[in-house]
């Protein structure tokens, strides 16, 4: 699927932690969910738009539903972004 | 003449006079870089630093100030020193339209949306061949003239950076004094006490936004006419640029005005001696050294270097906290 190189990470990084805070912090679930999001519109876009614009589709994606849903979809609410700080 | 304005005048002599004793090409390219880089860090610093909006999207605005410049100038012969303005003007748009919204969103959820939109830009920038020439990047051709803003030796560029440095620090020492640093400084410390103190929270942030993303991008054109090569990977760049001016504001000192400056001349000079004495004799050893002299300093100065200099020079008495 990938090839194996010490640069691999950094291309699960970001998806990661998109991933976790679509969903919410410090909710299971809501990792599960923001993965499905996150990899549905990727392969989505890759095939019915173009795979360069892949990362470009769901980062605004994560933009777009962070400015609805401030703490992620599952997230705790109000004061939950001071989770780990 | 009080001493702090006459240290200053002192400073500035001394940055103004030291291409008098060095010629040599090498070591006035590390001084650019440290300017550069201080003054970019210094502009990230007014949001970060003393508004506490922590944007990893900075690269952004460094990249459209760049390519802004560059395509006017090359498209439509506009002189730099114009496109540098316009470039700014552009960014602060963009950064009204989508950082202006993420202010709703605190913490690391604001600092990962900006990165999300500074990797977005960067993508477009890729992708928009027709205009940027994606990954081949864009070269500007060498005439040198005070209109193209290019000059035969680096003294040119020396004075250059240096001014925009000088002004940065001036202008984040006014905020710093002023009544918006304080406002700026309440807002850092707790949102929703400010508010309730009756400071008008959206009007402080988008100054100091528009202030920031402006002056990132006139550094961002002061770089494309300085290297003359752009590319997206590295006008974009995340780690080269949003992640590197956070680490010199935080090794510098978070919320100071000198702060960032520090840090530039502490890890620009640095990483240039490591890859000089490590890069040639087993690759990439460099890149691991910079980063655990960076753990390092952030573990022994978790204050920064601008408030462990200014402890040691009003040699405070132990345990006694620093003030602001």
């Amino acid at each position: 699927m990938y090839y194996a190189f010490p640069g691999v990470g950094g291309y699960f990084m970001l998806a990661a932690v998109v991933v976790i805070f679509l969903g919410g912090l410090g909710n299971m679930i809501g990792c599960v969910l923001g993965g499905f999001i996150i990899g549905i519109l990727e392969v989505f876009s890759g095939y019915f738009l173009t795979t360069a614009l892949k990362e470009t589709i769901y980062f605004s994606a994560f933009i777009l539903i962070l400015l609805i849903k401030p703490t992620g979809i599952l997230g705790l609410g109000k004061g939950s972004e001071r989770i780990g700080t | 003449m009080s001493g702090k304005t006459v240290w200053a005048i002192v400073g500035v002599l001394f940055l103004g006079g030291i291409p008098l004793f060095v010629h040599n090409p090498y070591f006035l390219h590390v001084f650019i870089l440290i300017f550069l880089y201080g003054a970019i860090s210094g502009a990230w610093n007014i949001i970060a630093g003393y508004a506490g909006q922590f944007s990893l999207g900075h690269a952004a605005f460094f990249g459209i100030g760049a390519y802004t410049s560059t395509l006017l100038f090359l498209k439509l012969g506009v002189t730099p020193w114009l496109g540098m303005v316009a470039g700014g003007l552009l960014s602060a748009l963009v950064s009204v339209l989508i950082f202006y919204p993420c202010f709703k969103l605190k913490g690391i959820f604001f600092a990962l949306a900006t990165l999300a939109f500074g990797e977005v830009i960067m993508q477009v920038s890729i992708y928009w061949r027709g205009l940027t020439r994606g990954s081949l990047g864009l070269m500007i051709p060498f005439r040198p003239s005070f209109y193209n803003m290019m000059f035969e030796s680096k003294l040119g560029y020396y004075y250059i950076t240096l001014i925009f440095l000088l002004g940065i620090i001036f202008l984040s020492y006014s905020i710093e004094k002023s009544k918006m640093g304080f406002y700026l400084k309440a807002i850092k410390d707790d949102e929703d006490a400010a508010e309730a103190m009756a400071i008008d929270t959206a009007k402080c942030k988008l100054a100091a936004l528009l202030i920031s993303s402006f002056l990132t991008s006139v550094g961002g054109s002061l770089y494309a006419q300085y290297i003359t090569l752009i590319e997206p990977e590295v006008a974009f760049s995340l780690f080269g640029i949003s992640i590197q001016i956070a680490i010199m504001s935080i090794i510098g000192g978070l919320g100071t005005f000198l702060g960032p400056a520090f840090g530039a001349v502490v890890l620009v000079p640095l990483g240039e001696l490591i890859r000089d004495l490590l890069g040639g004799k087993t690759p990439g050893i460099h890149a691991m050294i910079y980063g655990i002299m960076v753990i390092l300093i952030v573990i022994l100065l978790p204050k920064g270097i601008m408030r462990w200099i200014s402890d040691l020079v009003q040699k405070r008495p132990k345990g006694v906290p620093a003030k602001g």
